[in-house]
């Protein structure tokens, strides 16, 4: 990677903490579209087929502190597996096309 | 306009599974034919950044709220609705394994709808106009017009489940996601236009001019 892409990712990533640790006391806690829809349909509320270990992006017994964190956490590994899936799957010049 | 677990018969799942299946096979193949080593750091951070802007609610009428997408951020960045298709999936599966944001069984049909209907809309509507209206109101209608028709094709995949009712679903799907249309239009814009001014060479038409920027009309006349 070169200096500027490194820069780049920092930069992202630092831009993404900060969304992380604002979102929980500024991100409106109203239903979304889809949320609201069902609710004023009348469509009940569903259960998640499996256990997510943050469900809401929250930890458990933690208030802000743990919403930031599981925030932070999913940046973290959607930025790895992201990274992981692109590297695996770039283009790979044959050699005597790189000169 | 994550769907939950529940809201989607198993059978109907499956359909939508085999068209994620299906789109990540070309998209995968895309990628190994134009995804070049510089654009995997960009990969990642857009990918990490549509989980973060995900998370920030913003609040809309009727006591509403709604968040910016991305689908057709990624899909206009790299001139490829398949890259939105490669982002989303990899998005939407660390929302559904790890917070239960949007179902597991339903992780097909949410790609469906915010990677490749988002995706493809955004991509399409900015080509279409960007010569009309100028690039960035072009980004800005495309944009809003992703999440419009992603939530209308969420209401349609509603109805087939017999969830929601066809013509209401519809109704409250389009009129929420109009207000949040605006939110994912300004987004847009602003994304783009910082890359444009940080990195010009990150996005796409900047690149290899996929999108044919002066030739088209002038250089057949001046071969003729």
């Amino acid at each position: 990677m070169s200096t500027k892409d490194k820069y780049f990712v920092i930069g992202g990533v630092i831009i993404c903490l900060v969304i992380a640790v604002m979102s929980p006391f500024l991100a409106s806690p109203d239903p979304d579209g889809l949320e609201k829809s069902a609710e004023n349909l009348n469509v009940a509320e569903t259960e998640p087929v499996l256990q997510s270990p943050f469900p809401d992006y929250s930890i458990e017994g933690l208030e802000a502190i743990g919403q930031i964190a599981a925030l932070a956490l999913g940046i973290i590994i959607t930025l790895l597996i992201a990274y992981g899936v692109a590297e695996l799957f770039k283009r790979r010049r044959p050699p005597e096309a790189s000169k | 306009m994550h769907i939950p677990d529940g809201f989607i018969p198993l059978w109907q799942c499956a359909i939508y599974y085999v068209i994620l299946i299906v789109a990540l096979y070309f998209s995968l193949n895309w990628a190994r034919k134009n995804l070049d080593e510089k654009m995997v750091p960009l990969m990642a951070v857009l990918a990490a950044g549509i989980f973060a802007i995900m998370s920030m609610n913003m609040p809309i009428p009727f006591g509403t709220s709604g968040h910016m997408v991305g689908g057709a951020l990624v899909a206009i960045v790299f001139c490829a609705p398949e890259a939105a298709i490669i982002v989303f999936t990899i998005v939407l599966l660390v929302q559904g394994l790890f917070f239960g944001d949007g179902g597991i069984t339903a992780l097909g049909a949410n790609v469906l709808n915010m990677g490749i209907i988002a995706g493809v809309v955004g991509l399409y509507t900015f080509k279409g106009l960007r010569k009309s209206i100028g690039k960035y109101p072009a980004i800005g209608v495309a944009a809003w017009l992703s999440i419009f028709l992603a939530a209308l094709a969420t209401a349609l995949e509603m109805a087939f489940a017999g969830t929601f009712p066809l013509v209401e679903g519809l109704a409250m799907m389009g009129i929420y996601h109009a207000f949040i249309g605006i939110i994912e239009a300004v987004l847009t814009v602003v994304v783009i236009y910082v890359l444009e001014k940080i990195r010009p060479d990150l996005l796409a038409w900047n690149r290899n001019k996929n999108l044919e920027e002066i030739k088209p009309e002038q250089s057949e006349v001046t071969a003729k």
